[in-house]
């Protein structure tokens, strides 16, 4: 696009330059997922044609065809709860009455069944993020490769890791995985300025997060995080599921709607009708999440404690996630913390302008500090089954840590270790992250080699972990992958498989590129035309003109190939025009210049 | 201590950039004190270490790289790993009183917990102990969990004494003592939580 080029003003930016780096925040929640951007130095949710900002995060697979949202066929929701689970969590956490788990699948991967094929969590959530990613694209008028995601901050290695490679098949880099709370505290804090300590309580649809945050003068600082992956507001849509419709005569999807529908509407009101004729009444509804409410009471009174505070040091409670609208969590969370939670912020939408915001802070620079800290204690199986922990729980990150351990019998060349991740003693109550071998010890009676083992967890909270023998330097280095996540080999063939079926997304992405484009270019031709007409004779400026109409009515009926060649048109016979007006542009800066100055 | 930067064979100098091509430089160990700006002393301003530590992070913190080339992302996490250590240790009395000592080469580096060869602590340690196990009611927890804090805060005064007159066979001492209160306060308040 020389001739553009030319043909724009000196000092006139280029849009993309000016608008956005196409860095991208992404709530992906149980439930609803949004995307938003920074525009103007202030994030901006982006929303789909019909102006609803909150995507539903049902993937629904039709004939072939993927849609995101309450579309129909074969449905999978809230995938989120899925996310970094193997077959046994699900058959623990009795996923499979609400997801169609294939029971035929021999490996550690869940897989869930859709039409006639069957898919991993992990591909599932791409979809979702796919059709966020396509949603600013739109909006910016730019391709879009980056994004900083949002995970609960308790969201295991596991989790983390199968959020990541969801985003890599949905083709998105991950600038940066940012836990919920710390994202919505990154919101709350640039926009009220307030200094203090923060408890943010994050009861979203499927997990619960709550996080102690120190904000001072641009630092958010995470004392303690702590919170349940597995609770949220579908369990209490369950509750009065299993409660009050298991009579009622629909498919498990319409029955759930229901079932959130009436939870909702209780948040207005008294007392709901259930379809039965049954009255549900709030005190009702409210006994029957009392316990789950406690839990999570009980979880912040701890955190708080870990974090060393009591409770008149806190100076505020925010809240977020949908399931903080429920009347009964706000007065339970007052009368245990002993003051009213703060109500500035809109609980859907501070998770995802936290993450626009560090989208743009990470590409553009800011002066913004985010400590963050990692929720769960990582060690290493010793003997008798017992943990070793080499990095305790709420240990800001990034860290490395070495921990020695040496030989038990004589002559070992080999030993084996078993990372596992939680707070429990027994490895038998922690979480299995990985298994491997360190060989190549020298043989030395037991106790005599010593070998370090290095964890390293970085700023997404993802670990790595190595072994060396010190005495001879024998080295490994295993980057953390649970044995039910993805092989490198299957995330190379889903990525594969994503562009393939992203063809149609790819012409729409096109398309829209030649759009912005073609705008440009007649924008540029006109402004161009209103200046310096006088440089063209009548015929050349009738020609111009028609090429303009041309490309205009290409852009209205939004066919591509016509877009481009009017464009092609248009910038060839605007050449010489871009010369005359350079010419001008020269003697118009020397004229009443003496040689010296311009020598 | 001079050498070369990695990207552009420049001189580098003790800062974290280089100052000609201004590319984030590796790690050089130092104590925690020399890493986070800080004089060494028992004694430390809380403020100061805070706000020192947020300036560091400010400067090496991988939000700062995340669209750097691999090699400045790497060092970026290694820098911000090691101020976070710095700072974890500064802010605890036990691990700060460790550096102190180690930098002054009075202690081994990685010493755990030493045998107890001190009888009037190991008496100390007994009598606490027994005590702890006798707790029953609420209120009595609460007194014992006082009188450690206590015996927890004295020690912390002794040590700045020991540390002022640069006593630092005393310092050891006090250290170990600190550790065994540290470990007896943490069973106490697991007990109350049971």
């Amino acid at each position: 696009m020389r001739a553009l080029l030319q043909i724009s003003e000196p000092g006139q930016l280029d849009r993309k330059a000016t608008v956005s780096s196409g860095a991208i925040g992404i709530d992906l929640g149980t439930t609803h997922s949004l995307v938003a951007v920074v525009e103007n130095g202030k994030p901006l949710v982006l929303s789909d044609e019909k102006g609803e900002q909150l995507l539903p995060s049902v993937v629904c697979y039709l004939d072939g065809a993927v849609r995101v949202g309450n579309h129909g066929g074969s449905m999978v929701r809230s995938v989120k709860r899925l996310m970094g689970k193997n077959v046994g969590d699900a058959d623990r956490l009795n996923e499979s009455q609400f997801h169609a788990i294939d029971k035929t699948a021999s490996d550690q991967v869940i897989r869930l069944n859709v039409g006639t094929k069957s898919v991993t969590p992990m591909e599932v959530s791409a979809e979702i993020l796919k059709t966020l990613k396509i949603r600013a694209e739109k909006h910016l008028g730019q391709q879009v490769s980056q994004a900083v995601i949002t995970v609960p901050a308790y969201f295991d290695e596991a989790a983390r890791n199968a959020t990541r490679d969801a985003a890599k098949i949905a083709g998105l880099e991950v600038l940066r995985l940012l836990n919920e709370p710390t994202a919505a505290a990154l919101a709350y804090g640039l926009d009220s300025g307030e200094e203090g300590v923060y408890v943010i309580y994050d009861l979203g649809g499927g997990t619960f997060d709550v996080s102690i945050l120190r904000l001072e003068k641009g630092v958010f600082q995470v004392l303690a995080t702590g919170g349940d992956t597995e609770l949220g507001g579908d369990d209490f849509d369950r509750l009065i599921l299993d409660n009050y419709l298991s009579n009622v005569d629909d498919s498990i999807h319409e029955r759930i709607k229901l079932a959130r529908e009436l939870k909702q509407k209780l948040s207005f009101e008294e007392a709901v009708l259930t379809p039965s004729g049954h009255l549900l009444n709030r005190d009702d509804f409210n006994l029957l999440i009392e316990s789950l409410v406690q839990k999570t009471l009980n979880i912040c009174q701890d955190v708080i404690k870990q974090a060393g505070l009591s409770l008149p040091e806190i100076k505020g409670i925010v809240l977020v996630g949908g399931s903080t609208r429920i009347p009964y969590i706000r007065k339970r969370l007052e009368s245990v913390l002993g003051q009213t939670p703060l109500q500035t912020i809109d609980p859907d939408l501070a998770v995802a302008h936290g993450a626009a915001l560090q989208a743009h802070a990470l590409t553009q620079g800011s002066d913004t500090l985010l400590l963050d800290v990692t929720p769960l204690s990582l060690g290493i199986e010793t003997m008798g089954g017992i943990v070793e922990k080499i990095i305790h729980n709420n240990t800001p990150i990034p860290v490395s840590k070495s921990q020695e351990f040496t030989t038990y019998q004589d002559g070992q060349t080999a030993m084996s270790f078993h990372v596992v991740q939680g707070e429990r003693e027994l490895v038998k109550d922690c979480r299995s992250l990985c298994r491997f071998e360190l060989r190549g010890i020298p043989p030395k009676v037991a106790g005599a080699a010593r070998i370090a083992v290095t964890f390293t967890i970085d700023a997404d909270g993802l670990l790595t972990v190595s072994a060396k023998e010190l005495t001879t330097g024998v080295h490994q280095t295993v980057h953390v992958k649970p044995s039910y996540g993805l092989s490198e080999e299957e995330l190379t063939a889903m990525i594969v498989a994503g562009y393939e079926n992203a063809q149609s997304d790819m012409n729409e992405r096109l398309l829209q590129q030649a759009i912005v484009d073609g705008n440009r270019l007649l924008n540029a031709v006109e402004s161009a035309l209103e200046q310096d007409k006088a440089l063209l004779s009548q015929e050349e400026y009738d020609e111009m003109r028609l090429f303009l109409v041309d490309l205009r009515e290409n852009i209205a009926l939004k066919h591509i190939n016509a877009i481009k060649q009017s464009c092609d048109r248009l910038e060839v016979s605007t050449q010489t025009f871009a010369e005359r007006r350079m010419n001008k542009a020269i003697k118009t800066a020397l004229t009443g210049q003496s040689i010296d100055t311009v020598l | 201590m001079s050498s070369a930067c990695w990207s552009c064979s420049e001189l580098v100098g003790e800062g974290v950039l280089c100052s000609h091509c201004y590319k984030l430089q590796p790690v050089v160990k130092k104590s925690a004190f020399l890493m986070l700006n800080l004089p060494m002393t028992f004694d430390l301003d809380m403020g100061l270490l805070e706000q020192n530590y947020f300036k560091a992070q400010r400067m090496v913190h991988p939000d700062r790289f995340a669209t750097s080339d691999k090699t400045q992302k790497l060092y970026s996490a290694q820098h911000s790993a090691a101020i976070n250590e710095a700072y974890l240790k500064l802010k605890d009395p036990i691990k700060r009183t460790a550096e102190i000592l180690k930098v002054e080469g009075y202690i081994q580096p990685n010493i755990e917990l030493q045998t107890l060869d001190d009888p009037e602590l190991l008496m100390e340690v007994i009598e606490l102990r027994e005590e702890l196990l006798e707790v029953q009611t609420e209120e009595q927890s609460q007194k014992l969990k006082n009188k450690i804090d206590t015996l927890f805060d004295g020690n912390i005064h002794a040590l700045s004494t020991a540390f002022s007159s640069k006593n630092l066979d005393q310092a050891s001492k006090l250290l170990n003592r600190l550790r065994y209160l540290s470990k007896i306060r943490f069973e106490a308040n697991q007990r109350k939580a049971a």
